[in-house]
């Protein structure tokens, strides 16, 4: 029943990504209603809890989508990988950029704060676990981590991971499999 | 036969093993309880939005964009296919006389050499004079006296008038004047083969030579012009020159 739901529901978005594509304003809000909140969370899972902000990056991501869209060729599916591929770019971008930024020289203590939007954990019933979890999930070797992040935040499929990291199905599958295997060795050390 | 199979199989194996393993592997993220916060994280309930303005400006920025490359490549393969439809439906008898015309002159224009322009300047008189000089009606016999020159009148005159744009853009002059330069008649078109003989030939001829056109009679008499005594148009030449000038 549910998968029915959510084949439906596929169908659905596909449609609206092809009147997306052919200029449809209303449909391109729907996709980005549908899509941004989970590549949101997955940018700032991966981008060091919001620093660079998330939002930014999502901002950039989808910019550069609207950039391509119209030459974009594929189903639903597809688009997601690619959006979250366009993501795990404009992160790195992001990260590089701020590698090469002066550091801040004036104490942040003596800034006023200015409304900083919203921490993205905040509706998180379990905050410090969550950023338990987010921090060994990063200490991991970054193919690792980040293949995590894609599947369990961007709810990705195995086949939608590999599009969006440019590997093979069963590469994914062996990096999950090593993940999950280091994973545990970090918590179970730790409780050791 | 079974070593090399046994072979093949130790060659392959490690793959197979690697396709067997990464493929069981499954979906073993499904109900692994380490990421319950984080699922709970990425599936928690979200904060009604709305799309920002700077991204729909974008996204019709876009639109447009495309819009506009999509009617620009449209209108040059219709512009592409009309410069080749047209010419082929002239040459092949399809269009009407006048745009076949016109096709004609176009494609004339477009297959003439690029002139040099020379350094004296043009001179419209001569190039009036020169085609009079041609015509049957007008021939170098004039009572007055003012119409005819003398060959050295016409040694001085003629590489200005042959430069002159009129001249050139006449092609009914051109091809009764071209061959009495002397280059054998080929080459009617060729208006820097002439400006080059002319001046050439200044020192020894005068413009009048001989002109023999395939299949017609020759004017005879223009070189008489060499003795700087007056030429007799004979009537040939006068059919001549209109064959030519048609």
């Amino acid at each position: 029943m549910g998968e029915a739901a959510s084949v439906s529901e596929a169908d659905a978005l596909d449609a609206v990504l092809r009147l997306a594509i052919k200029g449809d304003q209303i449909c391109f809000g729907e996709l980005w209603r549908a899509l941004n909140p989970r590549l949101e969370r997955f940018l700032y899972a991966q981008g060091a809890m919001g620093d660079p902000p998330a939002s930014d990056v999502a901002s950039e991501t989808w910019l550069q989508v609207v950039r391509d869209l119209p030459r974009f060729k594929g189903d639903y599916r597809d688009f997601r990988a690619w959006l979250y591929q366009v993501g795990r770019n404009r992160m790195i971008d992001a990260a590089r950029l701020k590698a090469r930024r002066p550091k801040a020289t004036v104490d942040i203590d003596d800034i006023e704060p200015m409304g900083a939007p919203g921490d993205l954990s905040e509706g998180v019933v379990n905050r410090a676990e969550l950023k338990e979890i987010i921090e060994k999930i990063r200490a991991l070797p970054a193919a690792q981590s980040e293949v995590l992040m894609l599947r369990i935040i961007g709810d990705l499929s195995v086949e939608e991971t590999a599009k969006a990291m440019k590997k093979t199905p069963n590469a994914i599958r062996v990096l999950v499999h090593r993940a999950l295997a280091n994973l545990r060795e970090q918590i179970g050390g730790v409780e050791e | 036969m079974s070593n090399l199979w046994a072979w093949l199989r130790n060659k392959i194996a490690p793959h197979d093993a690697y396709v067997t393993v990464s493929t069981q592997l499954g979906d073993d993220l499904a109900g692994e309880p380490i990421f319950a916060a984080l699922r709970e994280f990425a599936s928690s309930p979200l904060l009604p939005s709305a799309v920002p303005v700077l991204l729909l400006e974008a996204f019709n920025a876009s639109q447009k964009r495309v819009n506009r490359r999509r009617k620009i490549r449209a209108g040059s393969g219709a512009l592409f296919g009309v410069a080749i439809l047209i010419p082929s439906l002239a040459y092949a008898g399809v269009l009407p006389s006048p745009v076949s015309r016109i096709v004609q002159r176009v494609f004339n224009v477009i297959s003439l050499p690029i002139q040099i322009p020379s350094v004296a300047a043009p001179s419209p008189s001569a190039s009036e004079s020169n085609s009079d000089e041609l015509t049957p009606g007008s021939s170098n016999e004039a009572p007055d006296g003012e119409q005819s020159q003398s060959p050295n009148e016409v040694q001085t005159r003629k590489p200005s008038s042959e430069s002159s744009p009129e001249t050139n853009s006449n092609s009914d002059s051109e091809s009764s004047t071209l061959p009495l330069i002397g280059d054998g008649g080929a080459g009617a078109h060729d208006e820097h083969g002439a400006q080059s003989v002319i001046p050439a030939l200044d020192s020894n001829l005068s413009v009048r030579g001989s002109v023999e056109v395939d299949g017609l009679p020759s004017i005879s008499g223009l070189s008489d012009g060499l003795d700087g005594s007056q030429p007799s148009t004979s009537p040939g030449a006068s059919e001549t020159d209109q064959v030519s000038g048609n």
